[in-house]
């Protein structure tokens, strides 16, 4: 990988953070109304004077490009605001939040992949057979599943009708949680050998990564099977096979290693459906984390953690594009900007 | 002779949809996702003819009674009622209505856009294209659903604002889409031809390459449409898509979320209508893709 690929792609970047900031800052101009009185409107009666000095704290009163060299500012400083209901930093609040978040979108990425991986290659070594034809229509109705019925149906059948998993929670009343160190319960709970609540917070993932997981996994899984049929009329594999290689050695190690290059490419840019779709799925396991603090504040007018919280979604976005598109380099020595 | 007489008789558009069909049908499941598809659209075109009951009018005589194979229900209310008394089955047929015609006008919107967007994008190339494609990057930079709710929270609730909020980043798609194709195009022999004939840039763009990219367009709308249908059903289902008593199939699945440890039904049938609609679309878009692509056959 060159230097000078690096240095571009970093470049292009630039562009589309700058464009992030625009959209997000655009987005609390875009109201029809007063966006003061948009925020109030649910308090009551407040008088002109409070209104103008909320408009003065916001900085609402300067010209529109002076408001967003300030947003700027703001950004590059960790100056994220403060929520208009609860009255602390946003940043504060998004701390609170970002490992629950972690936790489920880190578990939803490992659970989807660990079924996905595995049915892509045999799907694709068994082609036509009933294997494969059941996959395909699985992988098809895994992206035209609802993820929200889904973890409502999961809760359904295993929590309700079964009763062997939670419906709801990170670890339920019963566990005392483990001292706080990473944030993530199963990391924190292993450092505190915790068993029971590594336990009962390995419970509590377990449907919400599977709802979370199941678009990304369909995904994959066809992505899988088209590059491992790709991968496989390859010469290279013809002469693995002619060396005398096991197969099982054949299709791991020469096949597969090749065969995950646009699957990572594919994972990374639907990164966007799984942070998403955790603003979701969070609300239906009633899980503490920033996809649940998003929608509330966009049903309350929150418009600072609105804000700060979509940009965070979008940038790391970036990042895990960013991510990818060298890994890929790294990967596939083809590849040359 | 008779044979010839025939062949001549018939137009060049009928035996296009001809060829068109015998390369669609040999996938079946994107026949069977066409039937699905034919059954939900005559059901939305005649729901109210369909069956006797109104889809917003509570009727307390009949409250939570569940789908007709279950002690205590009744073919009269085959799929059950809700809390209102109001009966499931006609909900989900008007439910129908509203997901078909979100997906297909945002679509319609978004394609349109989209590909003139695209067809600029890669046929002048340069700084317009480097424009276009920063745009593009940024919306792609926003996950769906989180930018779509943040703008109907801008913009309040109502089919109008959910359009809009929908459409503001599916146009993307198309753009995409057909730029690629456009670059793929450009050095073609017959723009070059076209060119040579002292032909413009819009009869070009028009004329001679969007006819050859359209195939592909109406893949990626057709697929698209499924995506649009499910985020509908999400941002129905936080709220701020169409408002209650409007039957939306989220609407009616985030209403039946509190009854769902003792009437399931309320939450899950709509939930599979979500299922099956968006299925069929994707199982048509398949087919499309073979029938219409001739680099798969």
């Amino acid at each position: 990988m060159s230097k000078k690929f690096l240095f571009h792609r970093m470049l292009q970047t630039i562009p589309v953070v700058l464009g992030i900031t625009l959209v997000v800052f655009s987005l609390m101009h875009l109201t029809p109304g007063d966006p003061v009185e948009t925020m109030l409107g649910s308090v009551g009666h407040i008088s002109q004077e409070d209104i103008e000095l909320i408009r003065q704290e916001l900085g609402l009163d300067q010209p529109l490009w002076k408001q967003y060299l300030g947003f700027l500012g703001g950004i590059v400083r960790g100056d994220w605001g403060v929520s208009l209901r609860y009255g602390v930093p946003v940043k504060d609040l998004i701390r609170e939040r970002l490992p629950a978040t972690l936790e489920l979108t880190l578990a939803a990425m490992a659970v989807s992949l660990l079924i996905a991986i595995p049915a892509g290659v045999v799907a694709a070594i068994r082609r036509y057979s009933i294997v494969d034809q059941v996959s395909t229509l699985v992988s098809l109705i895994g992206v035209s599943l609802p993820d929200f019925w889904l973890g409502l149906v999961l809760i359904l059948i295993f929590s309700v009708g079964l009763g062997w998993l939670p419906g709801g929670l990170r670890l339920g009343f019963e566990v005392t949680a483990p001292p706080t160190v990473t944030g993530l319960l199963l990391v924190d709970s292993l450092l505190a050998r915790n068993w029971e609540a590594l336990w009962a917070a390995m419970k509590h993932l377990l449907l919400p990564s599977l709802a979370l997981g199941a678009p990304l996994a369909a995904l994959t899984m066809r992505i899988t099977r088209s590059s491992m049929l790709d991968v496989v009329k390859q010469d290279y594999i013809t002469f693995a096979r002619a060396k005398g290689l096991k197969e099982a050695v054949v299709i791991i190690k020469h096949a597969l290693r090749n065969a995950l290059i646009p699957t990572i490419t594919v994972i990374a840019l639907n990164m966007g459906t799984l942070l998403g779709g955790n603003m979701i799925i969070e609300r239906i396991f009633s899980w503490p984390g920033l996809g649940q603090l998003v929608v509330d504040s966009i049903r309350t007018y929150d418009y600072p953690v609105v804000q700060a919280s979509v940009m965070l979604y979008a940038l790391t976005y970036v990042a895990m594009n960013l991510a990818a598109d060298l890994v890929y380099t790294r990967l596939d020595p083809r590849v040359k900007l | 002779m008779e044979l010839e007489q025939v062949l001549y008789q018939e137009s060049p558009m009928w035996s296009a949809l001809r060829d068109f069909w015998r390369l669609y049908r040999k996938n079946r499941l994107a026949v069977w996702g066409l039937a699905v598809i034919a059954i939900m659209v005559i059901a939305a075109i005649f729901a109210p003819y369909l069956t006797p009951y109104h889809p917003e009018k509570p009727d307390f005589t009949a409250l939570r009674k569940p789908p007709f194979w279950m002690p205590g229900g009744s073919l009269a209310h085959p799929l059950g009622t809700d809390h209102l008394g109001r009966d499931m089955l006609t909900r989900i047929i008007h439910g129908g209505r509203i997901s078909l015609t979100v997906g297909l006008v945002v679509i319609f919107f978004a394609t349109s856009v989209g590909t003139i967007l695209g067809l600029i994008s890669g046929y002048y190339g340069g700084r317009i294209d480097a424009v276009i494609q920063r745009i593009v990057d940024t919306l792609l930079s926003f996950p769906y659903l989180i930018l779509a709710t943040a703008l109907v929270a801008v913009l309040g609730p109502g089919l109008q604002n959910m359009l809009v909020a929908l459409a503001y980043k599916e146009w993307i798609y198309p753009c995409r889409v057909v730029r690629s194709e456009v670059l793929a195009a450009k050095n073609k022999e017959y723009v070059e031809a076209a060119k040579a004939a002292g032909a413009g840039d819009l009869h070009i763009m028009f004329r001679e390459i969007l006819p050859n990219v359209f195939g592909s367009v109406i893949v990626v709308a057709t697929l698209r449409v499924a995506w649009v249908i499910l985020m509908e059903a999400s941002l129905s289902f936080l709220g701020l898509g169409v408002e209650p008593p409007a039957p939306a199939w989220g609407t009616i699945i985030s209403e039946g979320r509190r009854f769902i440890n003792t009437q399931w039904w309320i939450s899950t049938f709509p939930g599979i209508a979500v299922l099956l609609t968006a299925l069929g679309i994707n199982l048509i878009g398949e087919g499309l893709r073979d029938a219409l692509d001739p680099r798969m056959r």
